[in-house]
Order: C-alpha cells, then sequence, then structure tokens
C-alpha cells in the first residue's frame, strides 16, 4: 500500500493556513518552479473552499524511485530528485494535532510535486500526480470515478476522482499519462506504472527511447490498455472517410456508462504532433438549443433518424497534461478534421491540423465485444420495428411516441449494465402515476436474464429525457457477443416500451415474432442512475 | 459434474415462458418484420470505418 507517494510516510507535515491573504501565486513561484498544471490544481483546491494545506517532503516512495532509476537509465547524469505531498482540506486546522479531528468530507485532494535536476535536462518541476475532488455544480456527470486512497502525516483519506498526471517529456509522453488515467479504470492494481507500460512495449530508455521526437503510436496506447484489462474501440478521423460516425459518440458511450476515453488531437505546434486527453465526463444542458437543430440528428438511413442523447452534452470534463485537471472542453470546439473535397489544394496544415479530432480510443471491459455505437444503431433496428405495431391498449403514450416517430424525434441513449444492475433499476423505477414494474416480473427476469453484461439502449422524447431524465422504454442487446450484420436476432435479449415488456417468441430473423407482456407500468420512468434525481424534480416541480 | 449451462437462445426462451407465466392476462403474440435495411447497410459501412481505424498509426507526443 505505501508503493505510491500518495501513501508513502513523509516528513514531519509543514500545516500552512491558505485563506485570504495567503496567495497560491506566491506558492508557485517561490517554491514550485512556476509549474502551469500547479495553477489550475491550486484553483480547484480554492475553488473547493481550502482553508488549510499540509505539505510533506517525501522520503524515498518506490514509485518514484522506479521512475528515478528509468531516468537514471535514460539520462545517467541525473543529479537529484526531490517530491513533496500537498493536501488540501475545507477545515481550518494550524498545527498536525488538528488533522485527527478532519472528517474525510474535509478532504479536497492532494497532488504530488516532484522535481529532477540533470545537467543534461535541466531542472524539471512536475505534477507526478493528483487526485482532486470533482466539480461541485450538479450539472456535472463523472462515472466510475476510483476512490483514491491518501495518506497525510499517517492518516488516511480517500478521494473520489480520475488521476491526473503530467508527463516528464523523458521517461513517459502525454500518452503515457493519459493512459494512466484510462488504464486505473481496468488494472488490477488499481494504477499502472509507466515502468509497466515501458517494458510491455519494450522502451528500455537506452536503445528505446521517448521523449523529445519519440512519443507513442495509437497502436500502442490500445495495447497498454488492453494489458491493464480494457477493451478498446478506436475510431480515426485522420484520413477521409465515408459517412463516418461522429466521435462524440464514441466518447460518450464509454463515458456515460462510467468508462474514460482519450481523445487525440492535433496541436498548433510547427512540428504537427499529436496530443492526448483522457476524458471521463460529461455536463449536460437540459435547456440547449442544440437538440433543436438539424445537425444533432443522427441519421442511419432515410427511414432510421433519431436525436442521441448526447446531444444534452454541452462540455467534457477531462484532463490535460499540459494545463491541469477536471477541465471542461466544449462538445462543439472540439471538430474532426475537415478533409479537401479531391481536387482541392490542402490548406495550410496549422489551419487544419489544430484542435481536430485525429482518433478516439474510447474504452469497456474486456468482455464487451459490442461498442456503443453499433449497439445503440441496432437497439434503434428493434425499437423502431416495434414501436408502430405496439398493441395501444388505449395507453396515450403509444400515440404520443408515433407522433415524435414520424418526426424523427425519439432520443435514444445507451448504457452498459449487468442483468443484476437492470433487474435493480426495474425494480425501483415508477411510471408517472406512481406505479412500479409488477414485482412478479422483475422476479422472473432475476431468475432467468441472460447474466452477462448488457446493452441497455433507453428510449426517450426530447422534453421528457431532458426536463425530467425520464424514457419511456429500453431495449436490451447482448454486448459480449458481435452480431452479425444481417439481422440474426442472436443480440436481442428484450425491450420494454409503454404497458408491455416485448420478448421474442420465434419467426425467424426476416419475420420475428414477439410476444407482449404486460409490465404493469404505463407511461414513462426514469432513466438508469436518474432514479432518485427524477423523484426529486418532481417533488420539487410538483407537476400533474 | 460440470454445471450444464444454457445456450443464449435456450435462456431467452426460458425467460419468455418464466414471465409469460407470471402474465395475469393473456400475452399478444405479433409477426413485425423490420422495416428497411438502414440498419444492416449502416453497420456495414461502420464495419469498414472501424476496421480502418484499427490500422490507423498516429504518434502521440
Amino acid at each position: 500500500m505505501n508503493r505510491y507517494a500518495r501513501t508513502a510516510p513523509g516528513q514531519t507535515p509543514e500545516i500552512v493556513p491558505v485563506e485570504r491573504p495567503y496567495s497560491f501565486f506566491g506558492l508557485i513561484e517561490t517554491r514550485l518552479l512556476g509549474c502551469q498544471p500547479l495553477r489550475r490544481i491550486l484553483s480547484q483546491a480554492r475553488i473547493h473552499g481550502a482553508r488549510t494545506m499540509a505539505i510533506e517532503k517525501l522520503d524515498d516512495p518506490e514509485d518514484l524511485r522506479e521512475e528515478n532509476e528509468d531516468l537514471r537509465k535514460r539520462n545517467p547524469d541525473l543529479a537529484s530528485s526531490a517530491a513533496w505531498r500537498l493536501s488540501f482540506f475545507t477545515r481550518r486546522f494550524a498545527t498536525r494535532r488538528g488533522l485527527p479531528d478532519v472528517a474525510e468530507k474535509g478532504f479536497i485532494g492532494y497532488l504530488i510535486f516532484k522535481e529532477d535536476t540533470a545537467p543534461s535536462f535541466g531542472r524539471i518541476g512536475r505534477v507526478y500526480e493528483s487526485v482532486i475532488r470533482p466539480s461541485r455544480h450538479d450539472n456535472n456527470f463523472v462515472r466510475g470515478e476510483q476512490a483514491w486512497l491518501c495518506r497525510v502525516d499517517g492518516k488516511p483519506f480517500r478521494v473520489p476522482g480520475y488521476l491526473y498526471a503530467q508527463q516528464n517529456g523523458l521517461t513517459n509522453v502525454c500518452a503515457h499519462v493519459a493512459l494512466r488515467t484510462a488504464a486505473a479504470r481496468f488494472h488490477p492494481a488499481g494504477d499502472m506504472s509507466y515502468r509497466e507500460m515501458n517494458q510491455l512495449l519494450g522502451i528500455d530508455h537506452v536503445s528505446v527511447k521517448t521523449g523529445e521526437e519519440n512519443g507513442l503510436t495509437t497502436q500502442q496506447m490500445v495495447e497498454v490498455l488492453e494489458a491493464a484489462g480494457a477493451r478498446c474501440f478506436q475510431a480515426d478521423y485522420s484520413k477521409p472517410a465515408a459517412n463516418p460516425p461522429p466521435f462524440q459518440k464514441y466518447i460518450y458511450g464509454s463515458i456515460e456508462s462510467g468508462y474514460p476515453a482519450i481523445v487525440i488531437f492535433g496541436t498548433t505546434d510547427p512540428m504537427g504532433s499529436l496530443h492526448a486527453v483522457p476524458v471521463f465526463g460529461h455536463t449536460f444542458n437540459e435547456d440547449t438549443w442544440v437538440p433543436s437543430a438539424d445537425l444533432s440528428y443522427f441519421r442511419i438511413g432515410a427511414g432510421t433518424i433519431y436525436i442521441p442523447s448526447e446531444s444534452w452534452l454541452s462540455m467534457f470534463v477531462a484532463h490535460d497534461d499540459n494545463w491541469g485537471s477536471n477541465y471542461c472542453i466544449p462538445r462543439h470546439y472540439l471538430r474532426p478534421n475537415q478533409h479537401p473535397a479531391p481536387g482541392q489544394p490542402a490548406p495550410n496544415p496549422e489551419e487544419t491540423v489544430s484542435q481536430c479530432v485525429a482518433h478516439v480510443i474510447s474504452t469497456m471491459p474486456k468482455e464487451v465485444q459490442l461498442n456503443p455505437v453499433r449497439a445503440e444503431i441496432i437497439g434503434a433496428d428493434y425499437l423502431f420495428t416495434i414501436l408502430p405495431q405496439l398493441p395501444t391498449n388505449d395507453n396515450p403514450w403509444a400515440k404520443r411516441l408515433s407522433y415524435y416517430a414520424k418526426n424523427n424525434l425519439l432520443v435514444l441513449r445507451p448504457y452498459l449494465l449487468t442483468s443484476t444492475e437492470y433487474t435493480a433499476h426495474l425494480a425501483r423505477v415508477r411510471d408517472w402515476k406512481g406505479n412500479p414494474v409488477r414485482a412478479q416480473l422483475v422476479n422472473a427476469l432475476k431468475a432467468k436474464l441472460v447474466k452477462e453484461r448488457l446493452w441497455m439502449i433507453e428510449l426517450s422524447v426530447p422534453e421528457l429525457f431532458s426536463a425530467n431524465l425520464r424514457k419511456v422504454g429500453e431495449v436490451l442487446v447482448r454486448a459480449e457477443t458481435l452480431p452479425s450484420m444481417d439481422r440474426d436476432l442472436g443480440s436481442f435479449v428484450l425491450a420494454r416500451l409503454p404497458s408491455y415488456f416485448a420478448l421474442l417468441a420465434g419467426g425467424t430473423p426476416g419475420n420475428p415474432q414477439y410476444q407482449f407482456i404486460l409490465a404493469g407500468t404505463e407511461s414513462h420512468v426514469e432513466l438508469i442512475g436518474c432514479e432518485d434525481t427524477a423523484l426529486e424534480r418532481v417533488k420539487e416541480r410538483h407537476m400533474s | 459434474m460440470g454445471k450444464v449451462t444454457m445456450s443464449f437462445k435456450q435462456g431467452r426462451k426460458a425467460l419468455l415462458v418464466k414471465m409469460s407465466a407470471k402474465s395475469d392476462k393473456p400475452a399478444i403474440k405479433k409477426v413485425i418484420p423490420f422495416r428497411n435495411d438502414d440498419v444492416p447497410n449502416y453497420l456495414r459501412e461502420l464495419d469498414r470505418f472501424e476496421t480502418e481505424s484499427k490500422n490507423a498509426c498516429l504518434i502521440v507526443r
């Protein structure tokens, strides 16, 4: 447990009151080498209401010793290395005797600042790693974050978040640090060291080096993530392609289910180098105009057009190793590269590549074979086919859905879950009049639903989705097998629509037969992950 | 003796039987053919795009 700088013993902590008039600017200028990402991290500490900071000089934790050994292989003139742990608290205390009284909720997070010196590269100060609590805004959605254990003067604290790290540009580059953030979600040890990544890729820091002109390839990045335990789905926008899906769909499909994605984009660097950032959350804007605009429709074909739920996403939450942690990147700021039409001259590379998305690596657990984009499309196929034939049962929602379907206004949201999570969700939801899904059916599903990961494609309409966080149904599609291109019905598990479950009862792939079973719910229910939120909104708004 | 496991299709059938048995009203059966070939056609295009994406080799520094 004490392998890590975040948990290793340090020297006697220096307790620093950081309320006004204390200046973090002064700290950076006088003690922390003007390190840029530190400015952002300390700003987050300020935003979270930091009152006290503990500074501990670290002795020689194993992870830093390992990095120094590798640095010395690459740069044998490494002269010195030192590291400090800075921890932030909302509670006011003046001496280390105050630490035992600090509750975990008063812990904002920590950073490890590391300083390396060698004649060959000078003096490098950087944030070796940091975890700061996510934003306090309730429209930020970060899922799948770990609870990172940190020790301050021996006292354990846990902080939720995705680990941020800054490259040293020598034994690790931006690709490594983006990988570290993402790989931690899957790695059995809960963190993946740079040495493990480099050994896997044959980077020995002598004959094969990183840094300067040398980075990692996208294929090497995938190799590292898969070694950590992830399944990767790649989407490449660096070359012209016919009708590629929006890159946002690959990112959203991962982060909404609690798995990070890595976005690779061009920079203004004259060398044309590519930069990687890990993305792990998003903001949700219930008032956004975007879903009303043509550009938000996803067109599978002339007869299959819908609004993806990511249309209400306004920002991606991401780290950028050059600038710091937990940034919001406007969704429409990043865009795919615009390739010139045949016969047209290529524009100036610096103009076209800058901030253009070249490649996306989305991650999922290794068992998952079907990616979120395909899952959503296959789900649309079943839902849009069954919907017009749904027994009406005098249910007004059947008519309403017919209107929304005709006007291409249905909303789809893919979400990866286990069968246990699905039945737990069904047991919690209530329709608008408060009716639950019949308990006998939920129990039947608990007993007989296939025990594997599933894609749940939730179906809603714009107003219901954005204002109430509710849906009219869903379809379950198998995630651990890859269905054939032609419809063989092999991935269909079940669908639930207003009033009914729809189960496959036979027929042929061309003419499937469904059996409709009354579900108990009649209208709309909460989206998964929003059960409590939706309930609160109902209470607050007193809507009938 | 090893545990006997059902295939996915057998499991799906068993789920249908169990849920039908718990239904308090007669279930409605309908044959519903797919309306068009939009999805299979799009999936073929997507497959080409994703296969080419896997082969891309960009350097990230």
